[in-house]
């Protein structure tokens, strides 16, 4: 394979043939053609391969004091096989004249004699001799221009009607019409899909440029520049009568693209109409200090009510506040987005527990707990002082004076404190 | 011929023909065995790839001599003064016997009647043809011979198809 056609190491651990043990057959282990960016990975039909599983028939054994090597022979190719020996397979006889020598009650646990089973079962499994079977998974390595298996795991199999043998040689013929002969599809997005992309596309589009210039509200033609490009980068096949059509339905194109985007930055909570009118406006919700404003109010004052003071206010109970005080077109994801900022700046603190918020009545305490969930915490306001967003050095202080109240007894009511 | 003596300093050379004939044999034979032993000691060469064949594409000559390869068969008979087994296959109305050359495998508990799955290579013995020097004799009574032969035909369409893909493959960058 040419450098040139090998895929990008990158992407290699997008293929799933890459991770898994490879059931390839011998001859094609044998075959595979090494990686010029990496060594020890190989190619087999565009798929990245470093490890494999084997089965077969053992033709050559070599023993040594740690290792066995075993040439192993599937029909396809024969292969060595570098199979480690466990601890316990070194030990020498010692243990079997403990096990003589011991009396231990009848049916009592002998740990001497359950060892030395587990040394021959261990040993029966391992030691396989020229015509038994072997199972072997482990990474390919090349030694002395040879290609071996480092075996990871290996046992020997018994098949005493070829039925192991058989399901082996159909299972590994799927898994290659399946997997292996298939290359993997790379490119996610193709040019097929352009409707679905360019709605993805537009939507990033429009949230850097809602972030980058901090807009605070916009109406949709003010916007709607930013997408030209991606409708004029449609193939455009003109003729000269046809242009005029081909001119309208570009904008027609670049409307609805507006539409939709505007539609998922409204699902996602990023942006709001607070007033449904003609004249379309469009709030972006991070930037809209009025609405922090709102809900600081709604929690702070619904704090101070005994019915909310003990458990704090539940998500809804504050957007339907919002929407009755405010705009009834907040949406629980943008209402979600502005809590979730307001805590980040430690003005207000969250809990939940299986989405019901249940309360302590410790309000003073930093937000810094909210890292985890688990624990039942306070929908609870900070002090009654304006704290605008991103205030971060008054919130320091509060913190300070925060533990320090919450060392008093637990139970304060906000409205006893005089602010 | 009177031998000349060795003086300091001077090799003693034996040279395979100043042998008498008897020893010469003997001399080429122990050579040869401790090159081989060396050979596989040092080279660690592993036998070939056995190939699941049929019984008669064995006994029909589809195989080349030399060639490794995996059959079965019924043992239908056993000598084992002569170390010879045979298997025996029904196939398209025809019994087809392949002989297995058993002294590398032996000894082993022969079972009159019961399929065996032998790997070796295949010889050209006299007076008896086609001969399998079996490396590996395992019973496997009790397989599907069916299913197995399935398997096997399949796996052979397989790597057919891709070696006819292949080779499409490599004739147009042939012929550009």
């Amino acid at each position: 394979m040419d450098p040139a056609d090998e895929p990008p190491s990158i992407l290699w651990g997008l293929d799933p043939t890459f991770s898994a043990f490879a059931r390839l057959y011998v001859g094609d282990v044998l075959r595979m053609v090494e990686s010029t960016q990496v060594p020890g990975i190989f190619f087999y039909n565009m798929h990245p391969i470093y490890k494999v599983d084997v089965f077969g028939t053992v033709v050559y054994k070599k023993e040594r004091e740690d290792f066995f090597c075993y040439g192993v022979d599937d029909g396809t190719g024969v292969i060595k096989c570098l199979c480690w020996k466990n601890n316990l397979l070194k030990e020498d006889e010692g243990p079997n004249t403990w096990q003589k020598c011991s009396h231990g009650a009848q049916g009592s646990f002998r740990p001497v004699a359950e060892l030395e089973k587990l040394r021959q079962n261990q040993k029966s499994r391992c030691c396989v001799e020229i015509g038994e079977l072997l199972r072997v998974r482990g990474p390919v390595k090349t030694s002395r221009q040879q290609r071996e298996i480092m075996a990871s795991t290996y046992y020997k199999v018994n098949d005493p009607v070829m039925a192991v043998r058989i399901a082996w040689m159909m299972e590994v013929l799927e898994l290659y019409n399946q997997c292996y002969r298939k290359h993997l599809q790379l490119q996610t997005v193709s040019i097929g899909d352009s409707a679905i992309s360019s709605v993805c596309k537009a939507t990033s589009i429009m949230k850097d440029f809602l972030k980058e210039e901090m807009v605070t509200k916009f109406r949709p033609y003010d916007v709607q520049d930013l997408l030209q490009p991606l409708i004029s980068s449609h193939p455009q096949t003109a003729t000269e009568n046809q242009e005029q059509l081909k001119v309208l339905s570009s904008c027609q194109e670049l409307r609805q693209l507006m539409k939709e985007t505007l539609q998922v930055l409204q699902d996602e909570g990023m942006v709001y109409c607070k007033v449904k009118s003609k004249d379309e406006v469009y709030h972006v919700t991070v930037h809209d200090e009025e609405l922090f404003i709102a809900i600081k109010d709604i929690i702070r004052e619904d704090s101070k009510r005994e019915k909310y003071a003990e458990k704090g206010c539940h998500i809804l109970h504050i957007l339907s506040a919002v929407r009755q005080r405010y705009s009834l077109n907040v949406t629980r994801t943008a209402l979600e987005l502005v809590l979730k900022l307001l805590e980040c700046d430690s003005d207000i603190r969250i809990s939940c527990l299986h989405q019901t918020l249940s309360s302590a009545s410790s309000f003073l305490t930093p937000t810094t707990f909210m890292s985890s969930f688990t624990t039942s915490m306070n929908f609870h306001f900070g002090p009654p002082v304006r704290l605008l967003p991103g205030n971060s050095i008054l919130s320091v202080v509060l913190r300070g004076i925060k533990r320090r109240v919450v060392r008093l007894k637990n139970i304060v009511y906000l409205n006893r404190i005089s602010c | 011929m009177r031998q000349k003596e060795a003086g300091h300093g001077d090799t003693i050379v034996t040279r395979a023909d100043s042998l008498p004939g008897y020893l010469r044999l003997q001399y080429f034979f122990l050579s040869a065995f401790y090159v081989s032993l060396s050979l596989f000691f040092y080279n660690e060469m592993l036998p070939a790839a056995a190939i699941y064949h049929f019984p008669w594409e064995v006994t029909s000559g589809a195989v080349q001599e030399g060639d490794s390869i995996r059959t079965f068969g019924r043992l239908s008979c056993y000598q084992p003064e002569e170390s010879r087994a045979t298997l025996s296959t029904q196939h398209a109305s025809e019994e087809h016997h392949v002989v297995i050359h058993t002294s590398l495998v032996e000894p082993f508990n022969p079972i009159i009647g019961a399929q065996y799955l032998v790997l070796g290579e295949v010889e050209n013995a006299e007076g008896v043809g086609v001969m399998v020097r079996a490396r590996v004799l395992n019973c496997v009574d009790g397989v599907n011979i069916a299913q197995l032969q399935k398997a096997i035909n399949e796996q052979r369409q397989f790597f057919r198809e891709r070696d006819c893909k292949a080779g499409d493959a490599a004739q147009p960058t042939d012929t550009t």
